[in-house]
């Protein structure tokens, strides 16, 4: 193991805690379901202490430790639940970028593109904040679903990034993301938006003036491909998918302005073995202009690539109906860009247990 | 800024898009269900991941119980190994 800005190992771990009422069931409320999200996490540091990457190693990697409700919304399902309304604490990525196959991987980038991961004051409303939103979703045929969301603009509190806050503030605006989602049998292709209603300092000008200029538009777009390429069984999971993924951010106000990943999956590799999975995955960040030239880069004399990549190979495997085990081998390429910074060879293990 | 983008992605995914299409109109391909073992931390950890051949089930239609608590514990270790350098170090703290 080598490469990135120095040797060692860190522990991760996260914690989490779902209550879903079935409040139709429960309190005869038709069409409603409750739900509840605690999370815990220990907030060790990897990727930013030992490797210097820009994408993560570690989807579990908060680097706070804290204690949080991480989310807690009512939705209400009707016209024969072909649409669903949901109100409270929300996770976008739950349903908005979110790559099924993609979930076999570690690597953050696969579990929602870096191009939004990164945006916003205090991020998107993803793991580990969220912020109080309404997101309305339409079944408009079998094939063709759209959701939207509005969401406070900033998630938590980002100068006390451990508490669970909700904060309305006309400063802090909002966010809205849309999604159009298409599926036939074994395909699914989606494109969605975003665009955040605050003003954001522009990051060329940051460091130059007195007063950092401030824009509005903040923006970005993405589309994903996924799909079943083949199968053991005509109704069994066994077989290898896909996906491809592509975003685009606004570069004046990000550092990423460019994405793109995709990777392969194989459930039931091996006889007896029906339900491990073994993939391997890429995703390749391109910074913006804007960011490579950055006052504080230059600052510090430093060259700045125009990409990073980091390439996983992972296997997970079920052990016991209670135990999964996934090793995991990640190799990242120019981490964060920097010419300096030597590309680092990265092997985790992660371990699940469910109660 | 996202207009210029527009055009050559959109075109990339239909170009990708249209032969899959076109192949499951022809009846090739075959029906059935993806096990979504997602283990990211934020969609994962729900079990809440649309399954590729349909629709997102509530969370509430997921479990036979009106009630359902459960709770999952996630441990990473990871490691690598390198001599670290002033370079790199002071790089590390320029803020992304």
């Amino acid at each position: 193991m080598r490469g990135g800005l120095g040797r060692g190992a860190r522990y991760l771990d996260n914690l989490d805690v779902t209550l879903t009422v079935d409040a139709e069931r429960v309190f005869g409320w038709r069409g409603a379901t409750l739900f509840a999200y605690g999370l815990y996490n220990n907030g060790r540091r990897f990727s930013e202490s030992l490797i210097g990457d820009a994408q993560g190693v570690s989807n579990i990697e908060t680097g706070v430790r804290a204690a949080r409700l991480y989310e807690a919304w009512a939705e209400q399902r009707f016209a024969s639940d072909r649409a669903s309304v949901k109100f409270g604490l929300y996770d976008l990525n739950s349903e908005f970028d979110a790559i099924e196959t993609a979930g076999l991987f570690l690597n953050p980038s696969h579990g929602i593109g870096p191009d939004f991961s990164q945006s916003g004051r205090n991020g998107p409303s993803i793991f580990p904040s969220t912020s109080l939103a309404v997101r309305g979703e339409f079944e408009v045929s079998p094939q063709w679903r759209v959701r939207a969301a509005l969401l406070d603009g900033v998630p938590g509190d980002a100068d006390r990034p451990g508490r669970t806050a909700i904060r309305l503030s006309k400063g802090d605006g909002a966010q809205v993301v849309a999604e159009l989602d298409y599926r036939r049998r074994d395909t699914r292709a989606a494109v969605g938006y975003w665009r955040y209603t605050g003003r954001f300092e522009d990051i060329h000008a940051a460091g130059r003036n007195a007063e950092p200029a401030m824009r509005g538009g903040n923006d970005g777009l993405y589309m994903l491909l996924e799909r079943r390429l083949t199968r053991e069984e005509a109704d069994g999971p066994q077989g290898l998918a896909g996906w491809l993924r592509l975003g685009f951010a606004d570069e004046r106000l990000n550092a990423i302005e460019r994405y793109v990943g995709g990777g392969l999956a194989y459930t039931g590799p091996f006889r007896g073995r029906d339900e491990d999975r073994i993939g391997v995955a890429a995703g390749l960040v391109g910074f913006g202009g804007p960011f490579r030239r950055a006052p504080a880069l230059e600052a510090a004399n430093n060259v700045l690539e125009a990409s990073e990549l980091i390439v996983e190979a992972t296997y997970r495997a079920p052990v016991a109906r209670w135990l999964t085990l996934q090793p995991d081998v990640q190799y990242v390429i120019r981490p964060g860009g920097h010419a300096a910074v030597r590309n680092a060879l990265i092997v985790g293990l992660r371990v699940e247990v469910g109660f | 800024m996202i207009r210029r983008f527009l055009l050559v992605p959109t075109a990339a995914l239909i170009c990708l898009a249209h032969p899959v299409v076109a192949q499951e109109t022809n009846g090739e391909a075959e029906a059935g269900a993806e096990t979504g073992s997602g283990n990211s931390a934020d969609a994962g950890a729900t079990g809440r991941e649309p399954a590729l051949d349909g629709a997102t089930p509530p969370p509430g239609e997921e479990t036979e119980a009106a009630v359902a608590l459960s709770a999952v514990y996630t441990a990473d270790v990871w490691g690598t190994c390198a001599a670290a350098s002033d370079a790199g170090r002071a790089i590390s703290t320029i803020s992304m």
